[in-house]
């Protein structure tokens, strides 16, 4: 439906908070922390900050640190930060200056703390987390 | 394909009735607001929808009130809809106000 999709125009900025969207387009310049479930970020929009989603498709410029299940990244995104993903798929051209993690299988995570905490002669000490 | 659409239609924004955002949106084109806003706006066309909720100032060109507003409002036009509500003041420059409305502000034109 056309009200769930949220969009920021390309003449738009915006900084600050967004909570509670389910789908937003971005062609505009944004600064904020984003918790949603799909993010578009147009070729001529470019975001600053934390994504969580399901699903990310890039085609802008993006800064900060994402944590999605799905990632797409087009031939024009420019991406710096930290990428942590599922499943990515990035076409020929797109360029990153980033750090890409794929380690989103909570489970594996919890074993791999579990094992930490065992292993951890001190117990004051915090086990790394990946 | 992505961005690739007509200038028109990547110059409007709409903020969703589900969303909800805190901070400063400025934008050149249209702006449609439907979910709920604390803080300033400033754009040519700003649309507060029946669902759309403002706390913060308005600055535009052209201001139609159907949701809530709180706060300063000032536009060449605004006009509040039946189901608008508008607290706070608002400057004008022509000023519309359908029967229902609840206005609730201190309102004065503006000064050239």
């Amino acid at each position: 439906m056309a009200n769930k999709q949220a969009i920021l125009g390309s003449g738009a900025r915006f900084s600050g908070k967004i909570s509670n969207a389910k789908s937003i387009e971005i062609n505009g310049y944004v600064e904020a922390d984003l918790t949603t479930e799909k993010v578009t970020i147009g070729s001529t929009g470019k975001f600053l900050g934390s994504v969580q989603s399901d699903l990310v498709v890039i085609a802008g410029e993006y800064e900060g640190k994402m944590q999605a299940d799905s990632v797409w990244l087009t031939e024009t995104s420019r991406i710096s930060g930290e990428v942590h993903y599922k499943s990515l798929q990035m076409d020929r051209g797109a360029a990153l200056n980033c750090r890409v993690v794929h380690n989103w299988n909570e489970n594996e995570v919890k074993l791999e703390d579990e094992t930490s905490q065992i292993q951890e002669d001190n117990p004051d000490e915090k086990p790394i987390k990946k | 394909m992505l961005g690739k659409t007509n200038n028109n239609e990547t110059e409007k924004s709409i903020i969703s009735s589900d969303m909800k955002i805190k901070g400063k949106i400025s934008a050149e084109g249209e702006l449609l607001l439907l979910g709920s806003v604390v803080g300033d706006i400033k754009c040519h066309n700003l649309y507060v929808e029946d669902t759309g909720t403002l706390k913060g100032n308005i600055e535009a060109d052209v201001v139609t009130v159907a949701g809530k507003c709180d706060g300063q409002v000032s536009a060449d036009v605004v006009s509040v809809k039946s189901t608008g509500k508008i607290s706070g003041e608002v400057f004008y420059e022509n000023i519309s106000i359908e029967e229902g409305a609840i206005v609730e502000a201190q309102i004065a034109k503006k000064k050239k």
